[in-house]
């Protein structure tokens, strides 16, 4: 599975699984945190981890179902 | 239907410790080039002391705690002493700010290409992206 990090300079960082279903990338997403956080990198805040859906995906993913 | 998942997160950053976790060199560094680009009509000596750093600007003495905090010691005696110390202490935690927000995205990329596969790394102004494999 591929995650994108995005990390900003105040401190706050963005982890967005790019592939595969909800469950497997939140649990993805759940081991970088744990890494992270047994490097010492304890993030005091952690959003909820939310699906992400773009508006034309359900029509891309028919179409490429269709062919 | 495949759906990505997202997540949110803040971590320390600009705080004592991470401020103490700056390597000293990196430290005086990052001052240095401050102050000699800020002020490049007076002579420049920068030592750390321990976790402190000792800074000799002009006839101004002072000294940068690990905790950010600027200290003076003895007078500002003329006009542009007092306005580099009216200044300095914003500029100063700005600028450690800053510092440590980019030894953050160091460490998180070190400790991310230490255990997954780094596909893709990409400054984006002052932003960090990377892209890993699981």
């Amino acid at each position: 599975m591929q995650l994108r990090i995005v990390i900003l300079p105040d401190g706050r960082f963005g982890l967005y699984s790019e592939d595969g279903g909800f469950a497997e990338g939140a649990q993805a997403l759940a081991e970088v945190l744990a890494t992270l956080g047994a490097a010492g990198i304890e993030p005091i805040e952690v959003g909820r981890v939310e699906q992400h859906r773009h508006e034309d995906q359900s029509i891309r993913e028919e179409i490429r179902h269709a062919h | 239907m495949p759906c990505n998942a997202v997540a949110m997160v803040t971590a320390r950053v600009g705080d004592p410790t991470l401020l103490a976790s700056l390597e000293p060199a990196q430290r005086l560094e990052v001052l240095r080039a401050y102050l000699a680009a800020a002020y490049p009509d007076l002579q420049l000596d920068i030592q750390s002391e321990g976790a402190r750093c000792l800074i000799r600007l002009g006839t101004l003495r002072l000294a940068l705690e690990a905790d950010g905090r600027l200290t003076l010691s003895g007078n500002a005696y003329d006009s542009r002493e007092q306005q580099i110390l009216a200044e300095l202490p914003a500029a100063l935690a700005e600028l450690l700010r800053r510092a440590c927000g980019l030894a953050l995205q160091e460490r998180i990329r070190q400790t991310l290409a230490g255990c997954y596969v780094l596909l893709e790394e990409q400054q984006v102004g002052e932003s960090l992206v990377l892209r890993i494999e699981c």
